[in-house]
């Protein structure tokens, strides 16, 4: 695993498939840039088949530039969540062995991380149109210099994310 | 504030003073009833049982503002799936703990 | 007229949230309000069904006193029914907290009454720790004897509730302070109310069947 990690990191360049689907994917994550964008999918998709990307691509309609972009509101990174579980993992250690001064810590820094969350007014962020947009069309410019590759090269460098679709 | 408003908010007063004597009532006899020892042991029994009873309603209806009206049909069929999940495990608790305590007995 | 967005009689705790706000933001307001208040009840489902687990557990080890001390010498009928009334009035407060804050918008009145609820409460805890002492002293620890196991999970459980909910007061004293009496504030002291009503319910249950009953058999 730590060669996987190693030689994945060292030659990232060469191997990212930053046109988003590298495997000829038959579902819609495979429909996104990759690494995909922080709201992920511009539009919500509307679904009404299975496989829906294998689909539109088959008719010919994948990666459309949508008509309109919107205001996606996401909620924001908190480290609340991490410690909150690190906090009720010692909490809970320490009662198991007796460890009174880390149950009294363990407790503390739970309820206070959820006590001081509680005071956090901006728990969302918004994403404005035109930045989805900037970002939406930077991907899809992208998409479009990207030359597809026949499916015989899927397991070379030359994929950048874009595999010909078997006739 | 205007009239409608005044008279929206007393009554719902109205609402937490009745729940309260409603309430104070239903706990004063059986605790003098127990206290006091007004009435014969099994009677008293049923009166906790009834009283208690009573008293979860009154606190439903008049604290919790939990009715039979439209607008509450959402909350009230969580209370009584939630009531048929309890019912549910404490009857099974009782009868399995029941059965092992007999055949043990 | 401003008032008729409102709804016709007393309705759902917790709806009329604000009376200022435009009517399209308070419609808005409300349903979040609404939805919050859902979930919380959702929240006190699961809670109703800890209890009545904690409670059929009391039910089973009712005789099972393993030649310790039983309810008869343990439990102090009045020292029960004093911590009943602290309950049963802060109750009311708490309803009369939520009726300053819906129809007085008062800041003051509001904190008034929340602080009269907390001051109750704490009456309770004082009164059921005291208890709980007496009870050790005469031997009954919960280590003695299955029932004694159950009767202190089972009061115990209630009173750490009435204890968070005492914390919960104290913050929202805070954030009432820092940001008055906006949205989130108020559905946050609603769902304390519905959560504190709900502790009232869990005591009926407690002071019936594990004091009164238990005094009896």
């Amino acid at each position: 695993m730590i060669i996987q990690l190693w030689v994945s990191i060292r030659q990232r360049e060469a191997l990212s498939v930053s046109a988003g689907d590298p495997w000829n994917g038959r579902t819609l994550e495979w429909s996104v840039a990759a690494p995909p964008s922080e709201y992920n999918f511009a539009l919500i998709p509307q679904i009404d088949c299975v496989d829906a990307f294998h689909e539109s691509k088959k008719h010919r309609d994948a990666w459309r530039a949508p008509e309109h972009y919107f205001d996606i509101e996401l909620p924001s990174n908190t480290p609340v969540g991490f410690v909150c579980c690190v906090a009720s993992g010692v909490f809970g250690f320490a009662l198991t062995w007796h460890i009174w001064w880390a149950v009294l810590l363990g407790a503390v820094v739970f309820f206070g991380a959820i006590i001081l969350r509680s005071f956090n007014r901006t728990t969302s962020h918004i994403i404005p149109a035109a930045e989805v947009r900037k970002t939406e069309e930077r991907w899809l410019l992208t998409l479009r210099e990207t030359g597809f590759i026949e499916n015989e090269a899927m397991f070379t460098t030359a994929n950048n994310g874009l595999v010909r679709e078997p006739v | 504030m205007n009239a409608d408003h005044e008279m929206e908010r007393r009554q719902e007063l109205r609402g937490y003073s009745i729940g309260l004597v409603l309430a104070v009532l239903l706990s004063a006899l059986p605790f003098a009833g127990v206290m006091l020892g007004l009435f014969p042991r099994a009677a008293l029994i049923w009166i906790i049982a009834i009283a208690a009873l009573c008293q979860v309603v009154v606190h439903f209806r008049f604290f919790l503002h939990i009715d039979l009206s439209s607008s509450h049909r959402d909350d009230l069929q969580l209370i009584l799936f939630s009531l048929l999940i309890v019912a549910l495990m404490v009857g099974g608790t009782l009868w399995v703990l029941g059965n092992a305590h007999a055949m043990m007995g | 007229m401003a008032q008729s967005v409102q709804g016709k009689g007393p309705s759902h705790i917790g709806i009329r949230l604000s009376n200022s706000a435009p009517a399209s933001h308070r419609e808005e307001a409300r349903t979040q309000a609404e939805e919050a208040l859902f979930g919380f009840w959702i929240f006190l489902m699961s809670d109703l069904i800890i209890f009545s687990m904690l409670f059929v557990t009391y039910a089973t080890m009712g005789h099972s006193l393993a030649g310790g001390p039983g309810p008869h010498e343990l439990f102090d009928l009045s020292s029960a029914a004093w911590e009943t009334v602290a309950l049963l009035a802060s109750s009311f407060t708490c309803g009369l907290a939520t009726l300053a804050m819906r129809y007085d918008r008062s800041l003051a009145k509001t904190l008034l009454w929340f602080a009269i609820t907390l001051f109750l409460g704490l009456v309770f805890l004082s009164l059921e720790l005291h208890d709980f002492m007496t009870m050790a002293s005469k031997g009954g620890v919960p280590s003695r004897s299955g029932w004694l196991s159950a009767s202190w999970a089972l009061i115990a459980t209630h009173g750490l509730h009435v204890t968070s909910g005492c914390i919960w007061m104290l913050i929202m004293f805070v954030q009432a302070a820092k940001f008055g009496l906006d949205p989130l504030v108020q559905t946050r002291f609603m769902r304390l109310a519905l959560f504190w009503h709900f502790l009232d319910i869990i005591w009926i249950g407690i002071f019936s069947i594990v004091y009164l009953l238990g005094v009896l058999s």
